[in-house]
């Protein structure tokens, strides 16, 4: 019993480690208005890719939120932002960024450090935060540089 | 139906939370319409103009056919992050107005940003009205 849970929390602690390559999932338990919620304009950005001080951020200027106004009843807002909390990236440089964008993180820029920033710009893709256009997975928290959409694989190293 | 029952969706979708449920277009539209006041009748024709019309509040989402396209029984797409919208007319798309707080939340927004302002009960009641037209 004891080796189980102990082999459970090692399990769970791995697979909630940040976003080593490719290895991003979308963790268990989220609450169902998390899912309604914040993938009804974009995908579901995984919330291990974003340190807890830009979930705040994000969280708490949803009325004008790049752009859109995603306002929320402040119960659902309170429960997402405790999920996001619980399952952010550990604070340190690699996965800060105070404007609350992934894409303005510096892990987001390593990853994709090939890409020039003009492919984000171009007709098909529009965004880096676009991430769909170029992960064939990314609406089930799937980022494997062995599953990109064509589009993506233009810009494969 | 019963002035409750009314009162109940009007409720529903002024304080519910995101709660799935399974109500009908036609009951959430004849809430708006009953919050509209007596004598109100809604127009698809009306739902039509204020849906096509290009306020030009916002430079990104001029209209609401700016995401949710002009072939209604066809899926959308959203301006900024080109994620799918699914169909917004009734005949297409089932799921369309079947959860009245739903329906509220994103009249709210979509309202705010498209129009400037919060769309009226009345304005509610013609939106659906037309896109559940054919249905
Ligand atoms: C313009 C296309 C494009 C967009 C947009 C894009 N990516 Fe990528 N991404 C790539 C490519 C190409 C690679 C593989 C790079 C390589 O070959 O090393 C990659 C690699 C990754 C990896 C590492 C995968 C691995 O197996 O090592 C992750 C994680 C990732 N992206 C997440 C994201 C997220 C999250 C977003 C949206 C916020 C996003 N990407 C947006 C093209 C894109
Ligand atoms: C009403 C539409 C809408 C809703 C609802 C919404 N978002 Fe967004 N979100 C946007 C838009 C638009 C952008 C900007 C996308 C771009 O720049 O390409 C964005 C961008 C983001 C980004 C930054 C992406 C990047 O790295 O550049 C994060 C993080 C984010 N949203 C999180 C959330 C969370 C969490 C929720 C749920 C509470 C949510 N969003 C709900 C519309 C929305
Ligand atoms: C910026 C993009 C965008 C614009 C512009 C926009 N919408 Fe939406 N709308 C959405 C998204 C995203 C959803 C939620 C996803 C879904 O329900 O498929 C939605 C959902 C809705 C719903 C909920 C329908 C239901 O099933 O209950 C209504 C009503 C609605 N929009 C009306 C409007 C009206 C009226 C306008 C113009 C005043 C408008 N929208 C403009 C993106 C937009």
């Amino acid at each position: 019993m004891k080796t189980t849970l102990l082999f459970g929390a090692l399990l769970a602690a791995t697979l909630a480690a940040p976003a080593q390559a490719g290895s991003v999932t979308l963790p268990s338990g989220a609450p169902p208005v998390w899912k309604s919620e914040c993938s009804s304009c974009h995908v579901a950005y995984p919330p291990q890719l974003l340190a807890k001080q830009g979930w705040q951020n994000v969280m708490n200027g949803l009325q004008k939120h790049f752009g859109s106004d995603a306002s929320l009843a402040p119960a659902d807002a309170k429960t997402i932002l405790a999920f996001l909390e619980r399952n952010a990236a550990p604070d340190g440089d690699r996965f800060d960024a105070a404007s609350g964008r992934i894409t303005d993180t510096r892990w987001y820029g390593r990853k994709h450090h090939e890409i020039p920033s003009s492919a984000f710009r171009s007709a098909d893709v529009k965004s880096a935060a676009n991430c769909q256009a170029c992960h064939e997975g990314a609406d089930k928290g799937r980022f494997s540089e062995h599953a990109l959409t064509a589009v993506g694989r233009r810009f494969e190293d | 139906m019963k002035p409750a029952a009314i009162v109940a969706l009007i409720a529903a979708a002024l304080f519910g939370a995101t709660t799935a449920s399974a109500e009908a277009p036609q009951d959430i539209q004849a809430a708006y319409a009953a919050q509209a006041g007596a004598g109100f009748t809604a127009s698809a024709q009306r739902g039509r103009t204020l849906f096509t019309t290009r306020h030009g509040v916002s430079a990104d989402f001029p209209a609401c056919t700016q995401c949710h396209g002009t072939d209604l029984a066809a899926a959308g797409k959203h301006a900024i992050t080109s994620k799918q919208i699914e169909p917004m007319a009734v005949r297409a798309n089932p799921q369309r107005f079947t959860d009245a707080a739903k329906t509220e939340k994103w009249f709210r927004r979509n309202c705010r940003e498209v129009v400037g302002r919060e769309c009226s009960a009345a304005e509610k009641a013609d939106v659906i009205a037309f896109l559940r037209a054919g249905s």
